[in-house]
């Protein structure tokens, strides 16, 4: 079953091509790893998905139909900002959420918040941006969607909290349910990976399921997307 | 859902005007209150300098509420914001809809909380009964009650700022369509729409002249009688409402393209 | 029990590998209930696709088996333990004397050489 497709998807600013006819598909139940560097059109198309963009051509299809108010309803994005509302406290964040989303699980987010010592009555303004980004994917992961979209959940986070982000996202993360992750520090998630793309220079580079790609070059992911970009 | 987003907007919007309304109202109330001076010199100092703080407070809503109008448009649909209000189960008509519903009220509550903090610190105690009186009077010679001539002020005053903000709006969403310059072409293409539309107002009061000699007369002697400017005033009224409808349609037509947040 | 991976070889094939381990020591008992596929993911912290996976290899060489509604269980049947263990074992010591030979040890010094070292212990 085609989750997501997109079809000879372009975006460009002006002359500046941003990414070229993308034609992709995300079946359910998996999790993608959206790999390349800084720039090469990973956050553009997440964008495109999302409706924060218009494409220039092509079409992108949720569960076989245009990206639009249904397709927000089953998709749960994370993007690379702090995207509340800095006035708020975390309690009307979740308030916020729940009205807004049928799947939201205010119960489980609750739970998730106190395991992760973060107070109920706190001001996202007095946050920092650890913090911020914390609440962030535990609201986006406490909605039960169908896709899930996470745009570097790892970038802010220091690297003895991501075991933590990376259990988070594997217990919530439901059994029909696919998961796009789209970031520059492989190593630390290639493991739950079942697919990985490689982006560069807005075209897709290879798509591969990450077990195979393991095997056929005795490598880690890690090190054959260094080898390929040479970085 | 409209009301659920316009619950947002709102909420969001009043949490910073409402400290302005408090502190208006609290000067005005001050200044108005004449239990507060004993007639002293260093009193009437202080009466005339909490008036004085009234009415640039009333200059200041007015302006904060625009400006936090155009703010809130502009971060809530292509700031960091606009990545959550995008991404939400909601049409963009409703968007909008609800950011054209937050303007309306944002404008008669700043209208409202100024006259009512311009009465209290100019017209308390009798000179309220006062200036009814002259309303009166008025009333009586012109045959007409002064009060539908305050009224149709109020009404295109209203009117013109509606439009003015949704200029402001043309600007944002037009401007943010551009892959550069955001900011600035925002403010131009808002800037020349405000333009553009008092300018064709303009030019049909001219015309008007041309066909009206009473109209005319206002030209010469900037004066008319109270019949001409109740025609006059009703006409700019429909025109501005005019003008808004069409911009309402201009602006959620191009905002339904979508758009490309930064 | 924990998994240690590393990430140049396929995820799935290092967890059949230390599965077969922890069996064949016992610290997986015969007869014992696994947690559900998610669960154990989660545990494990690899992708529950990567776990059915596994879980399905080591289903195929026998090491443990579905019980229709009650999950899956590791094997009771100890003589087929017992023959991982001594394949296990095999491998290890087939892979120890070849290094000892490389060494230049002979057959018989590596022999010697164990049985003076069980003594000094």
């Amino acid at each position: 079953m085609e989750l997501l497709k997109c079809v000879d998807l372009s975006k460009s600013y002006g002359d500046d091509e941003a990414l070229k006819d993308i034609n992709l598909v995300i079946p359910k139940g998996r999790i993608v790893g959206l790999l390349g560097k800084n720039g090469a059109g990973k956050t553009t198309l997440i964008k495109l998905i999302n409706d924060l963009l218009t494409p220039t051509k092509g079409e992108i299809l949720i569960n076989e139909r245009p990206v639009g108010v249904e397709s927000k309803k089953v998709i749960s994005y994370l993007p690379e900002r702090s995207y509340m509302n800095k006035s708020m406290s975390v309690k009307e964040a979740l308030s916020m959420f729940k009205e807004f989303y049928e799947d939201f699980d205010y119960e489980k987010c609750k739970k998730t918040l106190k395991k992760l010592d973060l107070d109920m009555e706190m001001k996202i303004s007095k946050m920092s941006k650890g913090m911020q980004e914390k609440l962030q994917l535990i609201l986006v992961m406490s909605r039960r969607a169908e896709l899930y979209i996470l745009d570097e959940p790892l970038a802010g986070v220091d690297p003895a909290a991501r075991e933590n982000i990376l259990d988070m996202i594997l217990t919530n993360l439901g059994e029909d349910a696919s998961l796009i992750i789209s970031t520059h520090l492989i190593s630390d998630i290639e493991r739950i990976l079942d697919d990985v793309i490689f982006i560069n220079e807005g075209r897709i580079i290879l798509y591969s399921p990450a077990d195979e790609l393991r095997n056929r070059e005795n490598a880690s992911i890690d090190d054959i997307f260094r080898r390929m970009f040479k970085c | 859902m409209l009301t659920k987003v316009l619950k947002y907007d709102l909420k969001l919007t009043y949490k910073t005007l409402a400290g302005f309304y408090t502190v208006l109202m609290i000067f005005a109330y001050a200044a108005g209150d004449e239990r507060f001076f004993n007639g002293s010199y260093f009193s009437r100092f202080i009466e005339e300098l909490l008036k004085l703080s009234t009415a640039a407070l009333i200059t200041a809503t007015v302006v904060m509420s625009l400006w936090i109008v155009f703010q809130r448009f502009a971060e809530n649909l292509y700031g960091n914001e606009s990545y959550f209000t995008h991404t939400l189960p909601v049409s963009r008509t409703t968007v909008y809809v609800s950011k054209f519903l937050s303007l309306l009220t944002v404008l008669l509550t700043s209208a409202a909380v100024c006259m009512a903090a311009y009465f209290l610190a100019f017209y308390s105690g009798g000179r309220v009964s006062e200036w009814q009186r002259v309303l009166r009077n008025y009333s009586n010679i012109y045959g007409i009650s002064i009060a539908i001539v305050y009224l149709l002020i109020f009404a295109v005053c209203m009117l013109q700022m509606i439009c003015l903000v949704q200029c402001g709006h043309f600007g944002i969403i037009t401007g943010h369509r551009a892959n550069d310059g955001r900011n600035v072409k925002s403010v131009v293409l808002g800037f020349c729409m405000y333009l553009i539309i008092n300018a064709a107002g303009s030019i049909g009061f001219f015309a008007a002249g041309s066909f009206f000699p009473k109209v005319r007369d206002l030209f010469y002697n900037g004066t008319a009688d109270i019949k001409t400017l109740c025609g006059l005033l009703s006409a700019a009224g429909i025109y501005y409402a005019a003008s808004a409808a069409l911009l309402f349609a201009i602006c959620l037509k191009i905002f339904k393209k979508g758009v490309n947040v930064e | 029990m924990d998994f240690v991976f590393d990430n140049d070889r396929p995820i799935y094939i290092q967890l059949v590998e230390q599965m077969e381990k922890f069996i064949v020591s016992g610290e997986l008992a015969s007869g014992v209930r696994l947690p559900s596929v998610r669960d154990f993911a989660v545990r494990c912290r690899v992708n529950p696709n990567t776990m059915q996976r596994a879980l399905a290899e080591l289903e195929e060489l026998g090491l443990i088996y579905t019980e229709r509604t009650n999950g899956k269980f590791v094997t009771s049947d100890e003589d087929l333990i017992k023959k991982f263990r001594e394949k296990y074992a095999e491998n290890k010591a087939v892979n120890f004397l070849t290094e000892m030979e490389e060494l230049g040890y002979t057959k018989e010094e590596t022999l010697e050489y164990l049985k003076n070292l069980n003594q000094e212990d």
